[in-house]
């Protein structure tokens, strides 16, 4: 009995050093997703400021499509489904204005966009990472989590500007 | 920007991800960055660039069908964490951490901006497959990663979970296009070349030397031209062997042939030397693998011929040889190609994967506190699930 008792409480012990240190990885993990998704929420907006200022250089149609896209974009906060949307449209905005003109996509602009897609592969990285931990068994009985909310991937079209149109 | 590299591979032999860590310090520091690379070093006597740190040795452990020479030890362990503390880093570049390398043992002893390139693409590794949870809670301290290639996107994905950016290995294409032909070189009577491992039988020269034996039958004047260190026994007259050669000579080697031949049996993620070829403006003929494919333009680029068939690879080298004008195409096919491989812009992507690293975190690249946190992920399969 005794033999029994201390199985028992040896499998104890180990189970909840395993449990206080999945919650502990679970607490990087929403740490990174927080930070990636300040990061990438800066990216956004420095782009739809950046495609702000080009609008103004632009041809008059595609120009005043771009100057809409890009305030409806900077118009939305979050990353819900609603960003996502005017995102997209901001990317699509872009392509056109810059298969009208390619000068009016200068070296910032370009590098922002390839940052802007390098920020949301992070972060749906990092979503991903903590989806997985999430998922166990040990963090949805024991409520290891806690209040965190689950954390959603950010889909949109972020093709960057490509860099060799720009140069020829 | 303060940048740490760290290198998974003895700096002093030659190997594709050493060279790729070497060309992106260089270019790095060219463009005014402040870099470190912390390298295994094999040879106590070797010279050292002034950027390069000593991890100490290396333990040749055979992987993947070939010898990976990996770091171990608690004299490695303490360099790195000092190289780290000392560094004061505004980022951390590790490469192929998934190996039981330098690079890992960095990851285990750092926090902070800390991104990841991966360059093997290893569709079956047991290895990989048999370390994932214990690698994954390491690798999720990763503020992102990078892959040379799709393949080894694709190893990520499939191995790792995950996703990787893009960004491909890079050439100094002006170091290749520039090169003078080695002296005597090149030949009237026409040369083909080989560059890599003499001894590695995924380097394919074992398939080489037989498509020479077929085309000295009809052209016993006809040159090879080999370059790269390793013993090799039997090769037949014609056959001129450098041994392991400097980066000058490399270029020179490239520059004094004809015809490059890739006869790769697999095992490759990119192909850099078909990208070094290109630069010299050689004509290329390339082993039909998914990553040659991929870099020709499916054959626009460079002559494909079936993997480990030394019929097909003297068939193809034949048409080339006796045809300037198909040469002149691929050659001019291949200098379109590699432009958007030059370092300096691979670089610039690889900086932009550093800022977007740097905004997730504040402060740089710190000492992990805590001793090395191996997870266990079996426990909880081990452990009843208590009610």
């Amino acid at each position: 009995m005794d033999v029994v008792l201390a199985i028992v409480g040896v499998l104890a012990v180990l189970h909840v050093s395993y449990a206080t240190w999945t919650a502990r990885r679970l607490d990087r993990l929403h740490a990174r997703v927080d930070s990636a998704t300040a990061a990438l929420d800066a990216q956004l907006r420095a782009r739809a400021h950046l495609a702000l200022a080009a609008s103004e250089r632009a041809a008059a149609g595609s120009g005043r499509e771009l100057g809409d896209a890009a305030r409806a974009a900077l118009s939305v906060a979050g990353l819900g489904h609603d960003r996502e949307a005017a995102e997209s449209g901001l990317s699509r905005a872009l392509q056109a204005a810059v298969r009208d003109d390619a000068g009016i996509a200068d070296s910032a602009l370009v590098d922002v966009t390839t940052r802007t897609s390098f920020a949301r592969r992070f972060r749906n990285d990092a979503v991903r990472d903590a989806l997985v931990v999430r998922e166990r068994r040990i963090v949805r009985w024991f409520h290891l989590a806690g209040s965190a909310r689950l954390p959603t991937f950010f889909e949109m079209d972020d093709t960057a500007l490509d860099r060799r149109t720009i140069e020829v | 920007m303060k940048i740490g590299l760290v290198a998974p591979y003895p700096w002093d032999v030659p190997g594709g991800v050493v060279q790729h860590v070497r060309d992106l310090a260089e270019t790095l520091i060219a463009m005014g960055h402040d870099v470190s690379v912390i390298a295994p070093v094999d040879d106590e006597d070797v010279s050292l660039p002034g950027y390069v740190t000593r991890a100490g040795r290396t333990v040749p452990i055979p992987f993947n069908g070939s010898v990976s020479r990996l770091v171990f030890g608690p004299v490695s362990a303490t360099r790195v964490r000092r190289w780290i503390s000392e560094g004061d880093f505004d980022v951390m570049h590790l490469h192929s951490p998934e190996t039981l390398s330098l690079s890992l043992l960095a990851l285990f002893n750092a926090r902070g901006p800390i991104v990841a390139t991966f360059h093997a693409a290893n569709p079956r590794s047991r290895v990989l497959a048999m370390l994932q949870s214990p690698l994954q809670v390491q690798l999720e301290k990763l503020a992102g990663r990078i892959a040379v290639s799709p393949a080894a996107r694709k190893t990520i994905v499939d191995h790792l979970g995950g996703d990787a950016v893009l960004i491909p290995n890079g050439v100094h294409v002006h170091r290749f296009a520039s090169a003078d032909p080695l002296p005597g070189w090149p030949r009237e009577s026409g040369a083909i070349g080989f560059v890599g491992r003499v001894d590695e039988p995924r380097k394919g020269l074992a398939v080489l030397l037989d498509a020479f034996r077929l085309l000295t039958a009809t052209r016993p004047e006809l040159q090879l031209l080999v370059a790269g260190p390793g013993d090799v026994d039997d090769v037949p007259p014609n056959v001129t062997l450098l041994g392991q050669v400097s980066d000058e000579v490399k270029a020179q080697v490239y520059r004094s042939i004809d015809v490059f031949a890739a006869p790769n049996t697999g095992g490759e993620s990119f192909g850099i030397i078909l990208l070094e070829a290109m630069a010299a403006g050689t004509p290329i003929v390339a082993s039909d693998l998914d990553a040659f494919r991929r870099v020709l333009g499916d054959g626009a680029a460079g002559q494909l011929a079936t993997v480990g068939d030394a019929e097909s690879l003297a068939y193809a080298i034949s048409t080339l040889l006796d045809s300037p004008q198909r040469r002149a195409q691929l050659a001019a096919a291949g200098g379109a190609v590699v432009t958007r491989y030059d370092w300096p812009r691979v670089a610039t992507e690889v900086v932009h994967v550093y800022d977007t690293a740097i905004a997730m975190h504040t402060g740089g690249v710190v000492e992990e506190a805590e001793p090395p946190d191996l997870g266990n992920d079996d426990l909880e399969d081990a452990a009843p699930d208590l009610p």
